[in-house]
């Protein structure tokens, strides 16, 4: 029946939510282009459907009545796809605000590993949204990192070993280097970046 | 039979505030050294506190703000000149700490005490990690309500106007925000649809699809009631002569005691009056 492509869809949107909350790396799944399509396809042929009808309205309760059932299944359609879209784009947003508000803003394509599993209009809306986060950070709120950490800080300083390697990495606050398994005992703003980019490990 | 003389105390208490108040005109130095001899720096504090504005006052006014933004299932006004203040403070301490560590580096003095540095530091990381919350806790239930956002902006009967609702930036990241969404949506979805549901604010479908605030959402508040020293009109004394206000549950039609000190269980619309004019928090 029409609308059941749509169920489907809602399905894999469903499944992409739990993913997304079972596992801290988010992976966006796949965007799933065969199905929407088909959808779009469906949508399309009941909009024909429905233009027929319409011409034909004024001879009966009949097609009336075929006429507002067309509707709600294109109706339903909508609701489905827009769902599913919505997901993702809300998924997207959290993706943007854990990773790309960091310095690695410019370099976003070694960030965001997902990116090919992206449609087309979802990487433009990803650019600008990252572009939008970063703009709202230089206005009055320059002082305050609203990418930061959102757990409170409670330590002062804190232990940590490095992870990977990667040379002599800290700017802002000084030279760090990072050797793989050396340990360290910071302040903890020096490092918060570099844990949120995974080349540290908090003791 | 026994005076209360408490009144006339209290009336000699402010008066020698008033001496302090007057020394502080004429010369800072003299002042200080007046209240710390006198033993009586804290009603010095008071007098103060009353009249201006304190960091602290406003820290704790934050922390409300912070709060009830977190538990309420609306968007709650903007504190603008709140937010201001603390930001400007914000930034000279930032200066200030930078200037005494440069100060340090010059002096290079070995006993130098660095306990206060870092009680310095480790406060402004908490402040600043209070407004990131804030913040973000707003520009989530401005992404969630968007659309409703945007009727409200739209409708012209409202007190509130969306310019005091929200900051400067909010409204552009508000603004942005809807603009390249919808796009994503026309680009994705809505192109394809016939021209009467291309519509994303589309009310008259079978499922609203404006989202609104859960207005009835059961929230945890404490009573705490009007500032000391002022009357309030709406209080009422309950049987036990405890003051408390009396609220009625529209969908019940129920009247509802609730007493200041306490803490109740309640439908967000039921207290929203009172947590608009401060008399209760959401904890």
């Amino acid at each position: 029946m029409y609308g059941d492509l749509g169920n489907k869809l809602i399905r894999e949107a469903k499944r992409t939510q739990q993913l997304m909350s079972s596992s801290s790396p988010a992976q966006l799944p796949m965007y799933q282009e065969e199905m929407v399509r088909s959808i779009l396809k469906e949508v399309a042929h009941l909009q024909r459907n429905a233009e027929y009808l319409k011409e034909q309205t004024e001879s009966g309760k009949l097609f009336k009545c075929q006429y507002f059932v067309t509707m709600l299944c294109i109706e339903r359609n909508k609701r489905c796809l827009l769902a599913y879209e919505k997901t993702r784009s809300d998924i997207l947003d959290s993706i943007v605000w854990d990773n790309n508000g960091m310095e690695m803003l410019s370099s976003m394509g070694s960030t965001n590993h997902s990116s090919s599993n992206l449609s087309h209009p979802e990487q433009e809306y990803i650019m600008e949204y990252s572009q939008l986060i970063s703009d709202m950070k230089t206005g009055d709120l320059v002082d305050i990192d609203l990418s930061g950490s959102l757990s409170p800080p409670s330590d002062v300083f804190i232990d940590v070993r490095v992870l990977k390697d990667a040379g002599e990495i800290q700017t802002e606050y000084g030279v760090f280097n990072l050797i793989k398994d050396s340990q360290f005992f910071v302040r903890q703003t020096d490092v918060e970046r570099l844990i949120q980019q995974g080349y540290l490990q908090k003791l | 039979m026994d005076l209360n003389i408490d009144d006339i105390l209290a009336d000699l208490d402010r008066d020698t505030t008033a001496v302090d108040s007057s020394l502080y005109l004429s010369s800072e130095h003299d002042t200080t050294r007046f209240s710390e001899a006198n033993g009586t720096p804290s009603n010095h504090e008071k007098h103060i506190a009353v009249n201006n504005i304190t960091p602290e006052s406003d820290y704790q006014m934050l922390i409300t703000h912070w709060r009830n933004e977190r538990m309420a299932p609306e968007l709650l006004p903007y504190p603008h000149l709140l937010i201001g203040r603390l930001l400007q403070r914000l930034t000279n301490q930032i200066e200030h700490i930078e200037n005494l560590s440069m100060g340090f580096l010059e002096e290079a003095a070995e006993n130098d005490a660095k306990i206060p540095m870092l009680c310095m530091e480790a406060e402004l990381e908490r402040l600043k990690f209070v407004i990131r919350s804030y913040i973000r806790c707003r520009l989530h239930k401005i992404d969630k309500y968007s659309l409703y956002l945007r009727q409200l902006d739209q409708a012209n009967d409202r007190t509130l106007s969306l310019t005091e609702l929200l900051s400067p930036q909010e409204m552009v990241y508000h603004d942005k925000h809807s603009k390249i969404l919808l796009k994503l949506f026309n680009n994705s979805v809505l192109r394809h649809m016939p021209p009467e549901m291309q519509a994303i604010d589309d009310t008259d479908g079978s499922i609203n699809m404006i989202d609104q605030p859960d207005w009835s959402k059961f929230v945890f508040v404490l009573i705490k009631g009007a500032e000391p020293g002022e009357e309030d009109s709406e209080q009422v004394l309950n049987d036990d002569g405890k003051p408390c206000y009396s609220v009625t549950i529209p969908d019940l039609n129920e009247e509802v005691e609730l007493a200041v000190g306490g803490i109740y269980v309640m439908r967000y619309n039921v207290i929203s009056g009172l947590l608009r004019d401060g008399k209760a928090i959401l904890v």
